[in-house]
């Protein structure tokens, strides 16, 4: 069997020291076919060692075999300029030279918008990106973001519950290997439903370098990237200076300013980026109507007893413990205890690690893997 | 205690429950007393920032940081208490505390109502004496059976949960049963480590 011009392509992209930069000269240059055995026999016009320990890690490769690893794993191979390549990355002028995919590529047909922001977010982070990507999703606009922890994975989480339009994550890692762990499930969501994408080859493991990278192609594929929460010196920055880079618009969810999850968005947000308050803030900013977005979700919850209002004011959007809400509100330990207990089993707070924090009213389809906390 | 290794920890199980340490050799199976009042304290993550928006760690190292405590040991803790940074207006214009003279007499006074219960405190009576000496009004009881449903407390930890709250009530100079109130402070007082959360 010869294996197609993919084959070649996917086998260059696994030769170690390959970068991005390196393999789209490479690719520019030549057909992938003729790069291959232009770097089998030393002459792909790279000088000294890397030449050496490509041609003898080509030497080493059945180009079959790797061809026949994608086949099985059900991983599509896309060559810049190649006629199933995404348009959208076609006209970038950072392209990959090569997308690996699993899912639906035809869902970047939709309108698309960038959900990013830090791991290390708050519960307010999560709700928002979680109650972003849900209600995007249900407006039939596709969630594009990266599948870490935190916020990128409310995102995703959101826009699967919603059940519209499926979202896309782009990945840092080989296709084949799953990063972070914990979000196993979640990849194999997305990959189902949705469009599961990286520039890395099979194989590769996530390392530190390729995530900025690859915020550029987040960027590159979305027209409207929203921040929700990131510290100032968090990679969601690598994402919003690719999307200025391309005119993409930038929105921001404002935050407290005391919180420093939030301390990028509001900076953003002082630079004259437009705030991002819930989904049809973003709706507008792509020129939808907003009457594709349906009904304000409504709260099932039972409303608070005015004990346990006056407790959820006391403790407004930032976490308090115990000891905080009992100085706020004058009550004894055991009145703001029983408060709070009702108000955790009604939904309205959630207890983690000693610290009370208030949920925001999310509707329906909850029901991806969240536990309490 | 974050700091020792999670077997080490885990080997503490047993005394914890039992009161003794038994130890088995070929010749020869003893048993040593060691009923003990054990008080350990930890970071609250590797770099012991704590809550939130001052730690630097990253949610896996975090997790990881959790679960050197194991969920079984952590389980047999009758008080986990988070000690959170104090308000600085607290430490400097807050109202006096109670002076612990005054505290001591009401521990003082509870330890008399266990020693009437024929133990030395609440911590302990037996489980099956626990419905005689420690009954549940209707709140309490709902409030309790909604936590074990909902999975965030387990057998042992509602045993232990209902000798806290005893102990809350003999403070309190409380009666006979146990209320929603006794019950909600104890569970207060069973916090779950931070980055647990994660883990689960």
């Amino acid at each position: 069997m010869t294996p197609p011009v993919e084959a070649y392509a996917a086998a260059l992209a696994g030769l170690p020291g390959m970068g991005p930069k390196r393999l789209l000269a490479l690719l520019q240059r030549w057909p992938a076919d003729e790069a291959w055995s232009r770097v089998s026999a030393g002459g792909a016009g790279v000088d000294g060692d890397l030449g050496r320990v490509w041609r003898e890690a080509a030497a080493a490769t059945d180009v079959c075999a790797v061809w026949r690893a994608h086949v099985d794993a059900g991983v599509g191979v896309h060559v810049l300029g190649a006629a199933r390549y995404p348009t959208l990355l076609a006209a970038d002028h950072e392209p990959p030279a090569l997308l690996f995919s699993r899912g639906d590529p035809g869902v970047l047909d939709r309108r698309r918008v960038a959900i990013v922001g830090t791991r290390r977010c708050t519960r307010y982070g999560r709700d928002m990106a979680e109650e972003l990507g849900r209600d995007l999703a249900g407006a039939g606009v596709c969630v594009v973001s990266g599948l870490a922890l935190g916020v990128d994975g409310a995102a995703h989480v959101g826009a699967l519950a919603a059940a519209g339009a499926p979202p896309v994550a782009v990945v840092g890692s080989g296709l084949d290997v799953v990063y972070p762990r914990r979000h196993a499930r979640l990849w194999e969501a997305v990959a189902g439903s949705g469009l599961l994408a990286s520039e890395a080859p099979l194989g590769a493991r996530p390392e530190p370098w390729r995530f900025p990278v690859r915020n550029r192609v987040i960027a590159a594929l979305a027209e409207v990237v929203v921040v929700v929460e990131s510290h100032p010196t968090g990679g969601s920055r690598y994402t919003v200076e690719a999307a200025e880079a391309r005119d993409r618009t930038v929105m921001a969810v404002p935050g407290s300013v005391r919180s420093p999850a939030s301390a990028y968005p509001n900076a953003l947000l002082a630079d004259g980026c437009a705030p991002a308050r819930d989904a049809t803030d973003v709706l507008v900013a792509l020129g939808l109507s907003t009457a594709t977005s349906g009904a304000p979700v409504p709260d099932l919850r039972p409303p608070p007893g005015p004990t346990e209002a006056r407790v959820l004011e006391a403790l407004g959007w930032e976490p308090a413990t115990l000891e905080q809400v009992v100085a706020r509100t004058g009550s004894t330990p055991g009145e703001a205890s029983v408060a709070l207990s009702r108000l955790e089993r009604d939904g309205h707070v959630s207890a983690t690690g000693g610290w009370w924090e208030r949920i925001a009213a999310v509707g329906p389809g909850r029901g991806w893997g969240r536990a309490k906390g | 205690m974050g700091e020792f290794p999670a077997p080490v920890l885990d080997a503490l199980r047993q005394p914890l429950e039992e009161g003794v340490v038994r130890v088995a050799r070929a010749r020869a199976n003893v048993t040593f007393p060691a009923r003990f009042l054990l008080v350990g304290a930890t970071n609250p993550c590797p770099c012991g920032q704590g809550p939130r928006d001052a730690c630097r760690c990253s949610p896996s190292a975090r997790t990881r940081y959790a679960r050197r405590l194991s969920g079984p040991l952590l389980d047999r803790f009758d008080l986990r208490v988070i000690v959170a940074r104090p308000d600085v207006d607290g430490l400097l214009r807050g109202p006096p505390a109670e002076p612990t003279a005054s505290v001591a007499e009401r521990v003082a006074e509870a330890r008399t109502l266990a020693c009437r219960r024929g133990v030395r405190c609440n911590a302990e009576l037996p489980a099956h004496r626990l419905d005689e000496v420690a009954p549940l009004d209707p709140a309490a009881t709902a409030l309790l059976e909604h936590q074990l449903r909902a999975g965030w407390l387990s057998a042992r930890g509602l045993h232990r949960v209902r000798r806290v709250a005893r102990t809350l009530a003999d403070l309190a100079g409380g009666g006979r049963y146990l209320g929603e109130e006794h019950v909600c402070l104890a569970l207060g007082l069973r916090a779950q480590p931070l980055g647990s959360e994660e883990a689960a």
